[in-house]
């Protein structure tokens, strides 16, 4: 069956929106073509600047769109016609983004979160606990390697925790943030 | 397909009328997967996950399409969820009142249809935001502004409806609404005011017509479907001074109001003033953990070195003068005189790199922005629900209600971040109730804090203005002057209008003769 995930599921479309709710979906599909990825960057957030320059440097960026504090840029730009749309922004900005892309049609493909508290950051993705848990300050750039494994399909565990070691926290860091992609745009059979 | 059932459906009958809807309105325009009806949930609910989910959601295109849709909710007696934009997140979003209704969403009918430069108006579909309606004046080289609620992807006529308000002098947004056209339950269309002139080049010019005003009997009801609305524009000012006073104490708060109250009554401050508590203002800049770690409010010892570290007030009043720069010139004079009269106060006309005025200046000029969202960073999480209680602008009323619902907020464990508003006569208290979604505990004191600060409020005799779904029976049943005969008003009303009980059952409240009881 064809359809087209840039406009909403619709009525007798089958059960195609009950299959692909919720988080670390669909991924097996995503893996047997090239995707676009476009990384959203919070220029205010040091962390997404960290996650947005690692997909860059890897190679695997198409292109990065950066937001500004004003938050309008998640109103406006996320229009990309097809690929694969990821971030690691603060909580109002990832929530904002989901908002817009679910009524675009956007499929989601996972949600993890990070939260600073006690000296140390929390993290709740799939898999990759020890690397993250490891990384103190530098977990974004794990992340950013283990999303792009994650969207690849090589997928571990799901729904793991890990805490990192006593770290400080960056003055501009909101402290909880928010990883996430969305599919947009894309055909499939 | 979605497993929630309108109440007394059954599957078979609900599928032939979403089959019939489908015919009305395009088949891919009728929702009834998860994954697009989780656009349709409330992200920032203050109740547990899995409540206040539609069972499918319907999007009519035109007047028309909504005209044949009700009478196939009528037909099954299908109960709906009318909204344009959904964008209202303190208070619910999109989400339905009950669990199981069907969505109406208004969203495709976002056309501008009319702007007028002359006269100062647009005329507008229920989909309009803030955003598409400031970038299409732009780009039509209006000199028109726009007031936008603070987050600008808000629609023009939902705002209005729900009786929000924004921060230039076009604040009052059900003010500076004139004339509507309804379509009722029944599928008669009705235009409001001149509206019901064949042919008036007028409607939108003047709310006055023969006969009762109607207009406002559509706002946070569930009466009709309004489907076009006229709002006035401002024309943009030949000068414009936006300035912010800091005041250091919490009992500055009584004098601050006191000073104001006349500047405001006489249009020298024209716009929608505000009084921003310390931590709302300082959470457009930081977050609480980068001060305080801890459970509780934050200690007063750790408050005061905020506002030390950030240049800020226990108190950041905002506001700002339009005009000829003559006459801003006198008034600013007045406006001076009477606020920096108050010992302490600090006058801020420019704060270079300061996220909090760029905000601030921005919606005080008609910039619609998303920057009141980054507040929400100061917890974390996500969960706010605002309690909005609404009074004279009257110092020794601000100062008692500030210390009520502090103390209630920091007997329940969390912060005082709030607001207060002066619109032209009146004075909005806005406190934002913040709180990690993730943390069900918290929600939990979130939710119980709220209903406690509404039975409080009514004791001491203001109510609310506008409030999130889970508390629109509780404020209701606030409104209890005589036997609750203003609520015994919108009862009959609903059941003459709306027989079927079709129209948002609960709105505000206001319940079908059926669903009553429940309530």
């Amino acid at each position: 069956m064809a359809w087209d995930v840039s406009r909403r599921t619709v009525m007798s479309g089958g059960a195609v929106g009950a299959a692909v709710a919720g988080l670390g979906i669909g991924r097996s599909a995503l893996a047997k073509r090239p995707l676009k990825i476009i990384v959203i960057e919070e220029a205010e957030v040091p962390e997404s600047r960290l996650f947005a320059e690692t997909f860059v440097n890897s190679g695997r960026a198409a292109k990065v769109i950066r937001i500004d504090r004003t938050l309008n840029g998640l109103l406006h730009e996320l229009a990309i016609g097809e690929g694969v749309l990821v971030g690691l922004t603060s909580d109002p900005a990832a929530m904002i983004a989901e908002q817009v892309l679910l009524a675009d049609g956007a499929r989601p493909l996972l949600k993890w979160a990070h939260h600073y508290r006690k000296m140390r950051w929390e993290h709740r993705t799939d898999g990759a606990p020890a690397l993250l848990a490891r990384a103190s300050t530098g977990w974004p750039t794990v992340l950013a390697n283990h999303m792009q494994d994650a969207l690849g399909g090589s997928r571990q565990a799901p729904d793991l925790r890990c805490e990192s070691g006593h770290c400080g926290l960056d003055g501009k860091s909101p402290g909880m943030l928010v990883s996430w992609a969305f599919e947009v745009g894309v055909q499939q059979s | 397909m979605s497993t929630r059932m309108p109440h007394g459906v059954d599957a078979a009958t609900f599928r032939k009328a979403l089959d019939e809807l489908a015919a009305i309105v395009g088949k891919e325009w009728v929702f009834v997967d998860e994954l697009p009806l989780s656009a349709y949930r409330d992200a920032y609910s203050p109740l547990a996950d899995g409540e206040m989910l539609p069972s499918a959601a319907v999007a009519p295109a035109n007047m028309e399409q909504i005209q044949q849709a009700l009478k196939v909710f009528n037909a099954y007696k299908l109960p709906i969820w009318t909204f344009g934009n959904g964008r209202n997140f303190a208070y619910g979003g999109p989400a339905p009142r009950q669990s199981g209704y069907v969505m109406f969403d208004l969203k495709r009918m976002n056309r501008i249809l009319e702007v007028n430069e002359k006269y100062g108006y647009a005329l507008v579909e229920p989909g309009v935001s803030y955003f598409q309606l400031y970038r299409h004046l732009r780009q039509i080289g209006s000199k028109l502004w726009i007031d936008p609620a603070a987050p600008g992807w808000g629609g023009v006529m939902g705002n209005a409806l729900e009786h929000g308000a924004g921060y230039t002098p076009y604040g009052d947004h059900f003010v500076m609404q004139c004339g509507m056209e309804v379509v009722l339950a029944d599928g008669q269309v009705v235009r409001t005011g001149q509206g019901a002139i064949e042919g008036s080049q007028h409607w939108q010019s003047t709310k006055h017509a023969a006969g009762p005003h109607f207009d406002g009997m559509f706002t946070q009801s569930n009466f009709g479907v309004v489907t076009k609305m006229g709002i006035w524009l401002m024309p943009e000012p030949p000068g414009y001074k936006p300035f912010m006073i800091t005041y250091e104490r919490e009992e500055d708060l009584a004098a601050i109001f006191d000073a104001v109250k006349p500047l405001k009554v006489n249009q020298v401050i024209p716009n929608a003033a505000v009084a921003v508590d310390l931590l709302w203002e300082v959470s457009a800049k930081t977050t609480r953990r980068h001060y305080f770690d801890g459970k509780g409010p934050v200690p007063d010892s750790i408050r005061k070195k905020i506002a030390s570290d950030h240049g800020l007030g226990m108190w950041n009043f905002y506001a700002a003068l339009y005009g000829p720069p003559p006459i801003i010139e006198n008034n600013w004079k007045l406006v001076e005189e009477a606020m920096m009269s108050i010992p302490g106060a600090k006058l801020h006309l420019n704060r270079e790199n300061d996220p909090a005025w760029d905000y601030r200046v921005r919606l005080m000029r008609g910039e619609p922005n998303m920057t009141e969202f980054s507040i929400m960073n100061w917890i974390g999480g996500g969960g706010h629900i605002n309690f909005s209680p609404i009074s004279a602008p009257d110092g020794k009323e601000a100062l008692s209600q500030y210390n009520l619902i502090k103390q209630r907020c920091h007997d329940f464990g969390f912060d005082y971040i709030g607001e207060f508003l002066v619109g032209w006569r009146d004075m909005h208290h806005i406190l934002m109730i913040m709180y990690d979604r993730a943390d069900e505990a918290m929600r939990k004191s979130a939710y119980d804090l709220f209903g406690k600060l509404v039975d409080e409020a009514a004791d001491a005799g203001f109510g609310e203005y506008r409030t999130h779904l889970a508390f629109m029976d509780q404020i209701a049943k606030t409104y209890k002057h005589n036997d609750g005969a203003l609520w015994d008003l919108h009862h009959r009303l609903k059941d003459v209008l709306d027989p079927n009980g079709i129209l948002s059952p609960g709105k505000q409240g206001i319940w079908p003769q059926a669903m009553r009881s429940q309530a």
